[in-house]
């Protein structure tokens, strides 16, 4: 146990894994991730089959969720974990004596100061000198405490929260990240104007819920009508931004016009708006009611259509339904005015007729009504309560790295010591950045106020 | 737009004509003229900033779209770090022997691309954006100050003659090694603070933090990189010019993290500096 932690707490241990982990994700930028756009990896395999079996072998196409980058992330936790709860007690015993001079401390300022600053004889008496010492070091802004022969200075103690803050943090979102996806779900549903779903997996086209995510949340997801294609606020064209309304049983719980850069929220809940279609709500003289979807071909859209099965016992007759539609001076898709769409039946019927909303149909003795010819809205539906935990620990870490970059913990100890030579200024300085430079400014600008004859450094 | 051109070439004038004097100072022993140099290549940030403002104004967003826009405002951001660099500590004021010509090469070549009018998308229009771009801006002129610094490093005591003399005149090499970390450390928190707002803002705009998109990919590749710096530092000890050559092989991957990805890689960023 203690090797594993002796292991863990090395800066050595901490540099070969960030190393390594930056490494392996470096070397995922190298060939097409199927997690990122599927299409594009195939068709790299396709073009470089010999790459391909050496990127296979290694798991290089799925290099961001690789077990790999995982373990290594396991260990970077761990290894972060055990720095920062070094860190904490470092902080924790600095801040307990950060007001006070220790035995030890006085010890060290004797033995092994940084350096020494020979006193000329004639310089007055100790407490004088450190009231010159104390004025250079308020001039460098540090907090003084002064003795007869000793001066303590320290810059604020907020300082030291600021690496442990960092690390605990680090930690945090190393665990929380990974974590974070079993226990969200994301989805794509589609809504017809004016009509809703509830937000079970059977209304999503696509659903990856993570194994701790739990059930959906049941709501009934509401589009409200019309879908408008081309909204415009603050000068900005928004595009698609349908109402969305979440409702659960009669209570409205959200709603909102939703677009870009603003989902609809409800709790750990974020709708997006995705994409949008054209949606057909079809029934039938028996109380049957269906919504169609039918997503835009890639060019103009002019060919866009669904068809159903009616079953019969006979012949099963595929009715294919075509909206009309037209490219608006947006550049959206968009159905033609007045609404219609031509309904062709082959198989067991065989007829083509172009019909309006509140038109009706009759196919295998069924008679269909058209109730709506209008859009759908795609939504992209995530629920991930581990978010805004990431969020936290997020700011945490910025204001962590700050406090620890833009105001690093110094301290002074200063005593004058008397010896068979005369007097000399010992000076031992801690600071967190380990800057050269800061001992040595100090020393010069001693050096110049008390008039020193020499200065030696250890 | 001929406004904004005429005082984008007057800046681009400056910068040469600054590049240009830093070498001549150097190679002549001219102190006069590095002091004119200095100050010429600060005068061409008013043209500079002005260009920048008149195309805020006529384009309705900030130089966050396009090669143009995006690469002229880190040539702007090299300058100004060098004029708040000198504004510090004036003796730092050689270090635009090295930004200078970088910073001119940048405009020079943001001037021969397309100055394509770009508007603002549904998805860039977020106050997100203002935060992650001016963050990504802050993050590279700290790094480009640690780059600037790092070099000088370097190669001071291998500089002989007219450089030589001139590059002893600076700060000792102590501080610089602490003032270039320092940069690095402020660079390494605007980084972070810049990858942290695009996470948000992607969650806000696609409903996902993080997607391994190049360039979000990239991004954390560079803050890895300067983390790696900032542990060989604190924990390791490392100084000098092992910490130089770090910070100055560093450079390149956060400006290919900013510039390169979208050009070289298919990208849902891509559109901030393509334009598609």
């Amino acid at each position: 146990m203690q090797r594993l932690r002796r292991f863990l707490r090395s800066p050595r241990t901490a540099m070969w894994l960030i190393s390594l982990a930056g490494v392996w994700i470096f070397l995922g930028t190298f060939v097409p991730q199927d997690a990122t756009d599927l299409v594009a990896a195939e068709a790299w395999r396709v073009a470089h089959p010999v790459w391909a079996q050496i990127t296979g072998a290694i798991g290089l196409q799925a290099a961001y969720s690789h077990p790999v980058l995982f373990a290594l992330v396991g260990l970077l936790a761990a290894s972060t974990a055990v720095c920062a709860w070094d860190r904490t007690r470092r902080s924790v015993r600095s801040w307990r004596h950060s007001e006070s001079v220790l035995e030890s401390d006085v010890a060290a300022l004797r033995s092994r100061p940084h350096f020494i600053i020979e006193l000329p004889a004639h310089e007055g008496r100790s407490s004088d000198v450190l009231v010159d010492a104390e004025r250079i070091l308020r001039a460098m802004r540090l907090r003084t405490r002064r003795g007869p022969s000793l001066l303590l200075a320290r810059t604020p103690r907020l300082g030291l929260l600021g690496s442990p803050i960092f690390h605990w943090a680090l930690v945090g979102l190393l665990l929380a990240v990974p974590l974070g996806w079993l226990v969200r779900s994301e989805g794509l549903l589609g809504v017809v104007e004016g009509e809703s779903v509830i937000d079970a997996p059977e209304s999503y086209g696509v659903l990856d819920v993570g194994p701790l995510h739990g059930s959906l949340s049941g709501l009934e997801i509401g589009v409200a009508t019309p879908v408008e294609l081309s909204y415009v606020t603050d000068g900005v064209e928004r595009g698609v931004a349908p109402v969305v309304t979440l409702r659960d049983g009669d209570r409205v719980v959200a709603q909102g016009r939703v677009h870009a850069n603003r989902p609809l929220r409800y709790g750990a809940m974020l709708v997006h708006q995705d994409d949008y279609g054209v949606g057909i709500v079809l029934a039938d003289d028996v109380g049957g009611r269906e919504g169609f979807l039918i997503d835009f071909a890639a060019d103009a859209g002019a060919v866009a259509s669904t068809e159903f099965q009616m079953s019969s016992e006979t012949t099963p007759t595929t009715v294919v339904v075509i909206p009309h539609l037209e490219t608006n001076a947006d550049g959206m898709i968009a159905l033609y005015e007045p609404r219609e769409m031509r309904v062709t039946a082959s198989g067991g019927s065989e007829w083509s007729v172009v019909l309006a909303e509140g038109d009706r149909f009759e196919v295998e003795g069924t008679t269909i009504s058209i109730e709506r010819i209008g859009y759908y809205a795609r939504l992209s539906v995530v629920d991930n309560s581990a978010l805004y935990v990431i969020y936290v620990l997020l700011g945490l870490a910025i204001i962590g790295i700050t406090l620890a970059i833009a105001a690093p913990y110094r301290v002074v100890h200063m005593l004058v010591v008397t010896g068979e030579n005369g007097r000399a200024l010992h000076v031992r300085v801690a600071h967190f950045h380990r800057e050269a430079a800061f001992v040595s400014r100090l020393g010069d600008r001693l050096s110049v106020a008390l008039r020193a004859t020499e200065r030696v450094s250890r | 737009m001929t406004l904004e051109i005429v005082l984008m070439w007057t800046a681009v004038t400056c910068y040469a004509a600054s590049t240009i004097l830093y070498v001549v100072g150097l190679v002549f022993r001219m102190p006069k003229t590095v002091a004119i140099a200095l100050w010429v290549g600060l005068v061409g940030l008013t043209p500079h900033l002005a260009a920048i403002g008149v195309r805020w104004v006529r384009v309705g967003h900030g130089p966050y779209l396009g090669f143009y826009e995006v690469v002229s405002s880190y040539a702007f951001v090299s300058v100004a770090v060098l004029g708040l660099l000198v504004w510090r500590r004036s003796d730092l004021k050689l270090l635009g022997v090295f930004i200078m010509p970088v910073s001119f090469l940048l405009v020079g070549a943001a001037m021969f691309t397309p100055k394509a009018e770009l508007e603002i998308t549904s998805t860039l229009a977020s106050w997100w954006l203002t935060i992650h771009v001016t963050f990504a801006k802050l993050s590279y002129g700290a790094f480009a100050a640690s780059f600037a610094i790092a070099l000088v490093y370097l190669f001071r005591d291998r500089a002989a003659g007219m450089l030589g003399e001139a590059l002893a005149k600076l700060p000792s090499q102590e501080e610089l090694d602490d003032l270039g970390s320092r940069f690095i450390g402020i660079g390494f928190v605007f980084l972070g603070i810049m990858i942290a707002a695009g996470a948000i803002w992607a969650n806000e705009a696609w409903g996902r933090y993080w997607a391994w998109d190049p360039i979000e990919t990239w991004s954390l590749i560079s803050w890895i990189v300067y983390a790696l710096y900032l542990h060989s530092r604190l924990t390791l000890g490392w100084r000098g010019r092992k910490s130089a050559w770090f910070a100055v092989l560093a450079l390149p991957i956060v400006l290919f993290a900013f510039v390169g990805v979208p050009l070289v890689y298919n990208s849902i960023h891509g559109a901030y500096l393509t334009g598609y």
